[in-house]
């Protein structure tokens, strides 16, 4: 098991969300769901900007393409209190966890994110 | 999602992520904010600008974040450049501003451009440049050339005094070029007879961190020397390392010339001030004592320091007292005063009330804030008693004076009584006479009378000097050559005494030591029948007589010397035997020696001149005339000398 697939078994406890390098949410869990008033269908298949609050998604942009492009990262691999915007559409701060791996060419991406 | 707008998204992505890239590398700082000024993105030196992380930054307003300041004021926010570009839309704006980071002043020029698409809302896009560095070349520059034009020498040095840059005062203080010094060190410029351990103080001192500060003597290139301020600083860089040391000299070469020449003064001034005799106060505008000499101290009565700062009218009697502050006030006010600049007599009181007259002179002093005034004064107590002392001698001696005038009139009535005021005109000799005794009383005197029914005798003497004791000599020789004596006529032959014999016999009698004065005369006896004349003189002036057939004078100079000198040299005689109207002229030489304002003598060439005028004339006549003559020419210059004239005229 990958270690990115090792963090997502460990962290099913957690609110969990999962995105490909196009940035589109892949996957998430009845916690992330129930955490913050989201239906999995409501994001499933939707950019991740879609739980950003709109005031960063050029960061969110920006800071993607850079890893992208670069390989090194600024965010992962830390807990960092970053803004999410729930499903009744509040912007609340949470402590985001992300990780990446590059599997066969292509980025995924994992988060855990915990209220405060 | 189609394979090409995939494809689209990811050349997207990848060119963002190189402008990111790029973005991350370049020294300008770059944010963008929405239209609530909340921070959307901004680069790694925006990041590195706040000193926060990314992550932190972001959805946080960048007025707070970011506040600035304007010469030295808070930019309100409505004018911080995101919301400016907001509020405009369109415009891009540029300015200097000021960012505080913690202590650190960071000047920024900051470009801002507002950016708008048709799908998504705008923002502000923030370009910052730090221009510390900038601004740091520019003072850089600017103090250089500030310590290029200094009037001060200043010098460059490292940590052990070496010389490594002079601006151009140095060369014009000390003639030595950088190319000069640069192989030396500051030693070079202490003179060699100096103390020897004045460079290593200097440079242990600032090697402690310290900054070294002294007058000194420097040597020039020429081998003169300077008077400077020298100051020497040490310079560490930022890890502390001592690196340079900086030196300024200020020249005072011409400051101390002054200052010796001053401090001269000052001591020159300082001994008059103390040594003075008369007291010297000054006093500032409300009247109080500013300073004092010892002089002042001790004619008042006080003791020393005890009149500072005390008012000036204590040393006064009233009403002079009462009203000085007065006059003070007025004066500064009108500026008229009745006593600055004039010397007057005026009173003064001492400490124990005394109160005594003192000549006062006052003088201003206008200094930049202040007026000083400065009283010199001198008791002259002493002088107001010996000037009334004076005034009373001189009334008693005007007292006596006038009483001595009073004996000198009694004294020459005495002596003119003696002179022949009854003539024996009325033989065939005419005589007249005239007399002017250069004080009361001469020491002229002259006398005609008869012998005898035969014979008639004159004299004229002068007693040298004037006045009451030559006077009195004459009138003792007259007295002695009274008529009736045995001097004049020798009773056994029943003759006169010939005039040799009379002048011999009054030269024993009067010697110079009897009165300390000698005299000159002329004794003569006339024989009234005959018109024979026998005559002697004693170094008097020979009698005039004009021949009135022949129309010439002559002179009847036999005699000796003068009497009083005990018979040393004796008396020739003369004779003469006179025709009718031959004219006789006996005078003093106070007629010869008068003089007019020039100087000029009367003479005995004008006497004889003016004596042949007479010629026709009666004796009183001729007398008259000649005296006219005498004072018309003296044009009445004083008499230094009588002037008698004795006038015989045969019929």
């Amino acid at each position: 098991m990958s270690p990115f697939d090792n963090f997502v078994k460990e962290n099913q406890k957690q609110p969990l969300i999962l995105a490909d390098d196009n940035g589109i949410i892949t996957d998430l869990n009845d916690k992330f769901c129930d955490s913050y008033e989201w239906e999995r269908d409501q994001l499933i298949g939707r950019p991740i900007t879609a739980i950003i609050p709109t005031a960063l998604h050029d960061a969110h942009h920006i800071g993607l393409s850079n890893y992208l492009v670069s390989g090194h990262p600024r965010i992962l691999k830390q807990p960092l209190p970053l803004q999410l915007m729930t499903g009744s559409g509040k912007t609340i701060t949470a402590e985001h966890y992300i990780i990446s791996e590059l599997s066969n060419g292509k980025y995924r991406f994992a988060a855990t994110i915990k209220a405060i | 999602m189609s394979a090409d707008f995939e494809k689209t998204i990811k050349e997207l992505r990848h060119t963002l992520g190189k402008l990111d890239v790029a973005f991350g590398a370049i020294k300008d700082a770059i944010v963008w904010t929405d239209k609530y000024g909340l921070i959307q993105w901004c680069n790694t030196t925006f990041e590195k600008l706040i000193g926060t992380p990314r992550v932190t930054l972001l959805n946080r307003s960048l007025m707070e974040i970011l506040p600035l300041y304007e010469k030295d004021s808070p930019l309100p926010e409505n004018l911080h450049p995101c919301r400016q570009v907001f509020n405009k839309q369109t415009s891009s704006m540029s300015g200097i501003y000021t960012f505080y980071r913690k202590n650190d002043e960071i000047p920024l020029e900051i470009h801002a451009e507002y950016v708008s698409s048709s799908t998504e809302p705008g923002s502000a896009v923030l370009v910052l440049r730090d221009i510390s560095d900038e601004k740091i070349n520019e003072e850089i520059r600017l103090q250089s050339k500030a310590l290029t034009a200094a009037s001060d020498a200043i010098i460059i040095t490292g940590p052990n005094g070496n010389f490594q840059w002079v601006n151009p005062a140095f060369f014009r203080l000390t003639g030595y070029q950088l190319s000069n010094v640069l192989n030396n060190d500051i030693s070079l410029l202490f003179p060699t007879n100096s103390d020897t351990n004045l460079y290593q103080g200097i440079i242990s001192k600032v090697r402690t961190g310290n900054v070294w500060k002294g007058e000194i003597s420097v040597n020039r290139k020429d081998a003169t020397l300077c008077q400077i301020i020298f100051n020497m600083t040490p310079v560490h860089n930022r890890n502390g390392e001592h690196t340079h040391c900086v030196a300024i000299m200020h020249d005072i070469t011409q400051w101390k010339i002054a200052e010796n020449k001053l401090t001269e003064n000052e001591a020159r001034l300082q001994a008059i001030f103390t040594t003075a005799v008369d007291a010297v106060i000054t006093i500032d505008m409300k009247g109080l004592i500013d300073s004092l000499n010892p002089a002042a101290e001790k004619m008042f009565g006080y003791e020393s320091g005890e009149l500072h700062g005390r008012n000036i009218n204590i040393l006064m009697p009233e009403p002079y007292k009462s009203c000085h502050d007065g006059y003070l006030k007025k004066y500064m006010s009108t500026g008229h005063s009745k006593i600055i600049g004039i010397g007057r007599e005026i009173v003064a009181q001492r400490r124990c009330g005394e109160i005594f007259p003192m000549e006062l002179s006052i003088s201003e002093v206008k200094l930049a804030k202040r007026h000083l005034f400065t009283a010199i004064i001198r008791d002259i107590s002493s002088r107001k008693t010996a000037e009334k002392a004076l005034q009373q001698a001189h009334e008693e001696l005007q007292t006596k004076q006038k009483l001595l005038n009073e004996d000198l009139r009694a004294a020459a009535d005495i002596q003119k009584s003696l002179l022949p005021h009854s003539l024996p005109n009325s033989g065939p000799i005419q005589i007249a006479w005239s007399f002017d005794p250069s004080t009361f009383v001469g020491g002229d005197i002259f006398n005609v009378f008869m012998i005898n029914e035969q014979y008639m005798a004159a004299y004229i003497l002068d007693v040298s000097g004037h006045g009451v004791t030559s006077a009195l000599v004459a009138v003792s020789v007259a007295q002695r050559l009274q008529p009736h004596g045995n001097l004049l006529f020798d009773y056994e032959l029943n003759m006169p005494v010939s005039p040799a014999k009379v002048l011999t016999t009054l030269d024993k009698e009067f010697p110079i030591e009897r009165f300390d004065k000698f005299f000159t005369m002329i004794y003569l006896v006339i024989d009234l029948q005959t018109g024979h004349i026998q005559y002697s003189g004693a170094g008097h002036p020979p009698p005039m007589l004009i021949n009135d057939t022949r129309d010439t004078v002559d002179l009847l100079d036999r005699g000796g010397s003068i009497i009083g000198l005990g018979n040393i040299i004796p008396f020739d005689e003369g004779e003469i035997t006179l025709s009718p109207h031959d004219i006789l002229l006996l005078y003093t030489d106070g007629v010869t020696e008068f003089s007019d304002k020039a100087d000029n003598l009367f003479g005995q060439d004008k006497l004889l001149k003016t004596f042949l005028q007479t010629k026709a004339m009666t004796a009183e006549q001729s007398v008259n005339y000649i005296y006219k003559e005498i004072t018309a020419f003296g044009k009445k210059t004083l008499l230094t000398d009588d002037i008698s004239l004795l006038v015989l005229k045969y019929r």
